[in-house]
């Protein structure tokens, strides 16, 4: 039995906890894999709803001068919020880092995709609510000047923020060219600010913290309704753009739900953007809460185009935001060549599709990108793969150690040992902590837990 | 993973690397034409022969190399791009196996060995017209221009058929000789020839004109052609299908060149602005340096090789042995292109100096 708004894991230092978003009973608890979703496993939990909806326990503020920084970390990271505009980042974090050193708060009010609507959605209903937050997050960390930049195709919202951010002095609106990808964090900075944020940095070191419009909405709720992050916005489309319906979702409804409140049969589904989105297979797979849209579409809209030979043309890199050489990076990614490609730069992609938007040889650039992305991490992984082994190793000790648990037959079974294990170590192992970790047990233990590894791989 | 792939043609405009091609083709058109006006058929059988077995080449190594072969993919068209370029820069009355051999270097040996197209190292046109004129100096070398131009304007096509096709190479140079016997035409140089020799021999003195006009009136054919070439190459400019930074190089180092030559040294007599409207200068500096595959990928990469385009071109047209340095210059600059890039990448978004 889970109350609507009760958390339903708790997560670590990089997940936000996980709410329930009605009230009702959990029926199951599984291990799934969605092989269009990067081939992952996903715990995934069940709630059969009651109908009640009822919240659990809930405490409103009004007065939220009073918080420390330290209590406004923690609520914004018990309450699950992360970055909507897509990143997923943990906004937690983020204002951890921005602690005193930030002067600007920006506001992305700028839509990350073509064909996306969400924000101006919310931006138009909740115009005082985002205000509101703004101010909260200016108070809070002390920021002197608040940026909203907006898109300058939505003139509903732009007037309405503009009338809800009058009596504040220090808030300010502006229009940005509605030009894919302006809404990326770096190009906004660049368009509003001329400056660009130095490599290998975030935008706090320039002194501007950027928040999504949603995040600033969905923050506001946590502090003053402690509502914890359960629904979002998501903008239901069609490819021909022949209706287009923006709505309110709880956050794990499953898409075969929403497409069946609103009568479409036998489709096929984006979810996400047009252009970093994914085609979905199972209809079952639920709302993310970084999900912002779902794409409708025919099937002559994804073209399965034949890869042409590149001419090296330039017309990708004339493109690139980034100012990127996508055509070498091509290149070397085709022959996985990871020392140049890291030479030019591939982890400072960030992954916009605009180059194999424009590449007249229909070659998919982003998917080579991603592929050497993903092989780079992994040999980065192998490198330190001893350093982290030992460290979780040593992790585990302590654990095993501190709840007692201590099987002399598993961690002395070796017969390597055994000479070792006649002095008088063997009657006071689980006596005392401080002689536990004590580097001689250590290597011991280390050398046994080697062996009993090279075990297994010769088994298998 | 994601394999998917996408292409929104309502948010980016973007032309297919077909279509990229046939653009390319229908701007040298004028070009053609103005040939045709010059050359009357001759030009267009060269043409014709040079396309046919370009084409057919780059069929049969497709074949060979298992890839597969559609007709509306990009294949085709740059065989057919290759073929004219070659066609265009042969001698209109070199004999028929001229062509084919340079089609096969071009097609076979520079771009399909390498790898086929986007991966040859070398320009395929420029590299089968260098080793034909190799080779074969003597067919190759035949190329005089007013002396062409009378004999084309007099041929019917039966002749230039039979020139053509049935004449062998031991009667090549003598059918020549007997037609300007006959005709009573004096033999000519080009004028690129004429400066050459000009500048090393102090006697030669055939024309002595300065002046802007009478050098114009003099070389008018030259200029007509050059200028249709002109024409198309500022077609691709405003299609931005081609970059304006090699042309702008070769042009503006050649003239500055010309221009030291023409006013301090006094070494030719030909207003600069007319040298570049010389020999095969302008389809050189618009259709064949700016071919994508074979150049820089960074915009200064683009610059410098312009600049070293346009040096070599004069070097070897002032002290070299081959009048019209095209091919060799292109060829040479090719070869040093993966350096530009190595050392000129753009400043990356956020990287300080």
């Amino acid at each position: 039995m889970v109350f609507r708004g009760q958390v339903l894991a708790l997560g670590n230092d990089d997940i936000a906890p996980i709410h329930s978003p009605t009230s009702g009973t959990i029926s199951s608890i599984s291990k799934n894999k969605f092989n269009f979703y990067s081939g992952k496993y996903f715990g995934v939990i069940v709630i059969k709803s009651d109908g009640r909806d009822a919240w659990g326990h809930r405490v409103f503020r009004k007065n939220y001068k009073d918080i420390s920084i330290n209590t406004f970390i923690k609520l914004i990271y018990d309450h699950g919020i992360i970055g909507l505009g897509g990143s997923g980042f943990l906004s937690s974090k983020k204002i951890e880092f921005s602690i005193g050193k930030v002067h600007t708060l920006l506001i992305n009010a700028a839509e990350s995709e073509p064909y996306v609507q969400s924000d101006d959605c919310l931006m138009q209903n909740f115009y005082k609510e985002i205000a509101e937050g703004c101010q909260i997050i200016a108070c809070i960390l002390k920021i002197e000047s608040v940026v909203i930049a907006i898109e300058d195709d939505k003139k509903l919202a732009f007037i309405k923020i503009k009338n809800a951010i009058k009596s504040f002095p220090n808030f300010k609106i502006r229009k940005i060219k509605n030009k894919y990808p302006s809404g990326s964090s770096k190009q906004l900075i660049k368009t509003l600010f001329n400056k660009e944020v130095p490599l290998g940095k975030r935008s706090i070191s320039l002194g501007i913290l950027i928040f999504n419009v949603s995040t600033i909405f969905y923050i506001k709720r946590a502090i003053l309704n402690s509502e914890p992050l359960i629904e979002r916005i998501i903008t239901l489309s069609d490819a021909q753009l022949l209706y287009q319906k923006n709505v309110l979702v709880r956050i794990g409804t499953p898409i075969s739900y929403i497409l069946s409140k609103f009568n479409i049969k036998n489709s096929s589904i984006i979810l996400g953007g047009p252009i970093t989105g994914f085609i979905i297979d199972d209809l079952n797979f639920p709302i993310l809460k970084t999900t912002s849209s779902i794409l409708k579409f025919k099937s002559d809209f994804v073209e399965n185009l034949l890869e042409l030979p590149c001419i090296r043309c330039t017309a990708c890199s004339k493109a690139c935001p980034m100012r990127l050489l996508p055509e070498q990076l091509y290149f070397y990614s085709k022959s996985f060549d990871h020392e140049k490609s890291k030479r030019y730069h591939i982890n400072e992609c960030i992954e916009c599709g605009v180059c194999e938007q424009v590449c007249p040889s229909n070659i998919p650039l982003l998917t080579y990108f991603k592929k050497e992305k993903l092989e780079l991490k992994k040999l980065e992984f192998q490198n330190d793969m001893s350093k982290k082994f030992k460290k979780l190793f040593m992790l585990r000790q302590r654990r095993v150690h501190a709840s007692g648990l201590i099987n002399e037959n598993i961690i002395y079974s070796n017969n390597v040992i055994k000479e070792k294990r006649n002095d008088s170590i063997r009657h006071k192992v689980c006596e005392s902590n401080s002689f536990l970790n004590s580097q001689h047990i250590m290597k011991i233990k280390l050398e046994s837990a080697i062996n009993r590894a090279k075990l297994k791989r010769n088994i298998k | 993973m994601n394999y998917r792939y996408t292409k929104i043609s309502d948010i980016y405009f973007c032309r297919s690397t077909n279509n990229i091609m046939l653009l390319v083709i229908l701007s040298i058109l004028p070009g053609i034409i103005v040939e045709f006006y010059y050359f009357r058929v001759a030009i267009l059988i060269q043409i014709f022969l040079s396309v046919f077995s370009s084409i057919i080449f780059e069929i049969i190594f497709l074949k060979l190399r298992k890839k597969i072969l559609k007709f509306n993919s990009c294949d085709i068209s740059s065989a057919m791009l290759t073929g004219i370029l070659l066609g265009l820069s042969l001698p209109i009355f070199s004999p028929w196996w001229i062509s084919i051999i340079g089609s096969f270097f071009a097609i076979v040996v520079a771009k399909q060995l390498y790898g086929g197209l986007g991966n040859n190292v070398f320009n395929p046109a420029m590299s089968g017209y260098a080793i034909l004129l190799v080779s074969f100096p003597v067919v190759m070398t035949n190329w005089t221009f007013q002396n062409n131009l009378g004999f084309a304007s007099v041929l019917n096509f039966k002749d230039v058929i039979s020139i053509i096709f049935f004449t062998n190479l031991e009667d090549y140079y003598g059918t020549f000789l007997k037609f300007f016997e006959m005709s009573n035409f004096m033999t000519q140089v080009t004028p690129l020839e004429q400066i050459r020799i000009r500048n090393k021999s102090v006697v030669f003195n055939v024309d002595s004109f300065t002046s802007f006009l009478d050098s114009i009136c003099f070389y008018r054919h030259w200029i007509i052609i050059n200028f249709s070439f002109l024409i198309g190459g500022l077609f691709l400019l405003i299609k931005r299908i081609i970059c304006w930074r090699i042309p702008f190089g070769i042009l503006s180092v050649l003239f500055v060149f010309y221009s030291i030559d023409f006013f301090y040294f006094g070494s030719t007599k030909i207003f600069p602005l007319v040298q570049l409207f010389l020999g095969s200068t302008m389809i050189g500096a618009f259709y064949i340096a700016t071919d994508p595959v074979t150049t820089s990928v960074t915009k200064l990469g683009r610059i410098i090789l312009g600049f070293f385009i346009g040096i070599l071109i004069w070097v070897i047209r002032s002290f070299g042995g081959y009048p019209d340095a095209i091919s060799f210059s292109i060829l040479l600059s090719n070869s040093i292109v993966p350096l530009i890039d190595y050392y000129t990448p753009p400043r990356i978004y956020g990287k300080v100096k």
